[in-house]
């Protein structure tokens, strides 16, 4: 069973309420959609409460729309769609909570670390990153830089794994426009480790 | 498409879209990105914590699809019911049908004291007045139509049936179980039976009315028909007052 592709497992599920077919489609996506949202809202404790929100609404869609169901070849994809609803909800949430509190972002919010603090301007001081001992923490908080739009298909990218036409339909853009995004996203992550004494992070691959 | 995105194409291995030739990418550029794209393969994945996992996988399991699905207009026709209500409605369905039983069986044995109306009758002498075409056929009826302040069955009928009906012939020491119905005048035992029938229909009236319009906070007693007789008091019905 753990070689059989999304489609025969949601059947299974579907046909059967085969609970392993289902256990399965999850364990084996959990990262690709954990890592999407926990990178959209860079807090682990919202990010468990999106992901399970998520597969709740999966359970009940499926379980609701049994008889007419079209997801099966693009599952993925359709629980993306949902996990970015989720996200975006909860991040219009946060924004109109944070427009309303005029304290917010001042030295007694402690939801928000050091990157959110920090004013506009691509350039980082390297001791500042010096908090940031591990590089994993430093490329996080670089993504968490990055323009919206241009860190969502980053993550959808590179943590969903999903591919740039599918990134193109979620996010009702062209591929053009998707791939530009990515583009310009990988350039300015470059940029900032370059800024940051960070270049060895980039010598990996080139 | 720009040469430029088809370097994040070929950087993500991708296939270029149909009918675009490839262009020529400028090294650098391709190299610095692959840097960066590498940089980030290599963070470490995160998992959600296993009681979210835990949490989704019950709800799966509560919320598993069983049998075949169904259709559009089959979901559409499913009316949600409260939990509650569907646990009132079986218990009340249970004690109607208890209190059903139990009333018909008090009504059956009750008047005769320790032995069945019907043997008691049976064994009654036969009065010869009525004819055979008019008795009702139902014995038991007549049982139940019989007044609480009637004789009880063992004592033979006929004695009764001789001090409404005096030209009515008594014969006590004959016995004839297959005739006992005719001891009955025949209005009385329509009578009874229209009684007996009206409150049967009464009493069914009032469990559907009881078992599907109640609200969900109603208590299971079921209220007492007006006008019943005493008899029908001593019952189960009698216990809810």
């Amino acid at each position: 069973m753990l070689a059989l592709p999304d489609e025969d497992l949601v059947q299974r599920y579907l046909e059967g309420g085969d609970q392993n077919a289902f256990r399965l489609l999850l364990e084996r996506h959990q990262e690709r959609l954990f890592g999407y949202l926990i990178g959209m809202v860079r807090d682990r404790e919202v990010a468990n409460d999106l992901f399970q929100e998520t597969f709740l609404r999966v359970v009940a869609a499926m379980q609701r729309e049994r008889a007419t169901y079209t997801h099966q070849n693009r599952w993925l994809p359709w629980v993306m769609r949902i996990a970015r609803n989720a996200a975006l909800d909860h991040l219009r949430a946060r924004k109109k909570w944070q427009d309303v509190t005029p304290e917010a972002g001042t030295a007694d919010d402690d939801g928000d670390g050091f990157w959110e603090r920090l004013k506009d301007g691509d350039v980082i001081a390297a001791d500042d990153l010096m908090h940031f001992t591990e590089r994993s923490a430093f490329l996080d908080a670089c993504i968490d830089r990055l323009p919206p739009e241009q860190k969502e298909v980053l993550l959808m990218r590179h943590e969903a794994e999903l591919t740039f036409r599918e990134i193109a339909e979620l996010t009702d853009v062209s591929i053009n426009t998707a791939l530009g995004r990515m583009r310009y996203a990988l350039l300015n992550l470059r940029r900032m480790m370059v800024k940051a004494g960070k270049t060895e992070l980039t010598e990996y691959g080139g | 498409m720009h040469a430029a995105l088809q370097t994040i194409l070929r950087l993500y291995r991708e296939p270029l879209p149909f009918g675009v030739p490839p262009a020529h990418e400028p090294a650098e550029e391709v190299s610095a990105l692959a840097g960066v794209r590498d940089a980030l393969d290599t963070r470490p994945k995160a998992r959600p914590d296993a009681f979210v996992l835990d949490a989704i996988l019950a709800a799966a399991a509560h919320h598993a699809p069983v049998g075949p699905p169904e259709s559009l207009g089959q979901r559409y026709d499913r009316q949600p019911v409260p939990r509650a209500k569907t646990r009132l409605r079986r218990a009340l369905t249970v004690a109607a049908a208890g209190s059903v039983l139990a009333a018909f069986a008090v009504i059956v044995w009750l008047p005769g004291g320790d032995a069945a109306p019907a043997l008691a009758v049976a064994e009654a002498p036969v009065p010869v007045a009525v004819p055979m075409s008019a008795a009702p056929t139902e014995i038991t009826t007549l049982a139940v139509a019989t007044p609480p302040t009637a004789a009880p069955a063992t004592k033979p009928i006929a004695e009764a049936v001789a001090s409404t009906h005096p030209s009515a012939t008594v014969e006590p020491s004959k016995p004839a179980a297959k005739d006992v119905t005719t001891a009955w005048d025949v209005p009385e035992a329509t009578k009874a039976v229209q009684i007996v029938e009206e409150r049967a229909a009464a009493l069914s009236s009032r469990l559907d009315s009881t078992l599907w319009e109640l609200p969900s906070s109603s208590s299971l007693a079921l209220p007492r028909p007006t006008g019943t007789p005493s008899r029908y008091t001593q019952t189960s019905l009698g216990s809810n007052d």
